[in-house]
């Protein structure tokens, strides 16, 4: 298991060390994490959906996800184009 | 060939393992362009190795990627050190071009270690280039988990764009209930 979030916070790396702004990343992420609120519950036709999703043969391995790419590309440019 | 293509194809050459995750994960499992999430950025998960994080790093700068953690520039030297201490701290790294290709590293998935997203994965090809991908799985439990709200808008956003598999679920379930009520003898009157 990984210790959680040390950097910056009492961190056992040298400020010589020339890595400062690891920590000031980690500050800065922990600052901006919305808070936790109730937990979330996935209602069961949901999750049961996304077993069906993942069933299907086009999301088997192997699969040409191309088309993906190409939308999402599509989508990127169209917005770079964009101009008020 | 895609410039995340091109990237995934030199980290795979490297040995660096990762799994694609987040919405740009499920993005793959969508069934057409109109239940796409538009996102500009990819989500990869890593194992905490030092030695094949910075192997990363080096495919990105190789790439002419630039590097950044929080709104920074990676500190220098990019070394073994640099790459312990910023998997110690879970720390995220972003590789960007500046325009448009913009890659997560993270080592973070939450409830989920790499070696079991590793082991589950789907193997996806992109311009015969194969992509690891998280299971759907994986991702929603992974939202489910994290709860902020950023992730509560993808799962909403997320059976919105399934409902009709989610409808046909629920009339399954109701379908298997109705039976199982009909299988059911009459109790006997006394």
């Amino acid at each position: 298991m990984l210790p959680a979030l040390t950097a910056g916070d009492g961190s056992p790396f040298s400020p010589q060390g020339g890595s400062s702004n690891v920590g000031r990343a980690v500050k800065s992420r922990r600052r901006g994490k919305s808070a936790a609120s109730a937990p979330i519950e996935l209602d069961e036709a949901y999750l049961r959906a996304v077993k069906k999703l993942e069933s299907l043969p086009q999301n088997q391995s192997g699969a040409d996800k191309s088309w993906v790419e190409r939308a999402i590309r599509g989508w990127r440019d169209h917005y770079a184009r964009v101009s008020r | 060939m895609d410039a995340f293509a091109r990237l995934v194809e030199r980290l795979r050459r490297d040995g660096v393992r990762f799994v694609v995750i987040g919405l740009s994960g499920a993005n793959y499992y969508a069934r057409s362009a109109a239940t796409l999430f538009v996102t500009q950025d990819r989500d990869l998960f890593l194992p905490p190795d030092p030695d094949k994080t910075l192997a990363a790093w080096r495919a990105c700068e190789a790439f002419g990627l630039d590097l950044v953690c929080g709104a920074e520039p990676l500190d220098r030297p990019r070394d073994r050190l640099l790459a312990e201490r910023v998997i110690s701290s879970q720390a995220l790294v972003r590789a960007t071009d500046g325009a448009g290709l913009d890659v997560d590293f993270t080592f973070v998935m939450a409830g989920f270690d790499f070696e079991r997203v590793w082991s589950r994965r789907r193997i996806f090809r992109v311009d015969d280039v194969e992509i690891p991908v998280a299971r759907l799985a994986d991702i929603v439990e992974s939202k489910r988990r994290a709860g902020r709200d950023k992730d509560r808008l993808f799962l909403a956003t997320h059976a919105e764009a399934i409902r009709d598999l989610m409808r046909s679920e629920r009339w399954r379930a109701a379908d298997r209930s109705r039976r199982r009520k009909r299988r059911k003898p009459p109790r006997k009157r006394r």
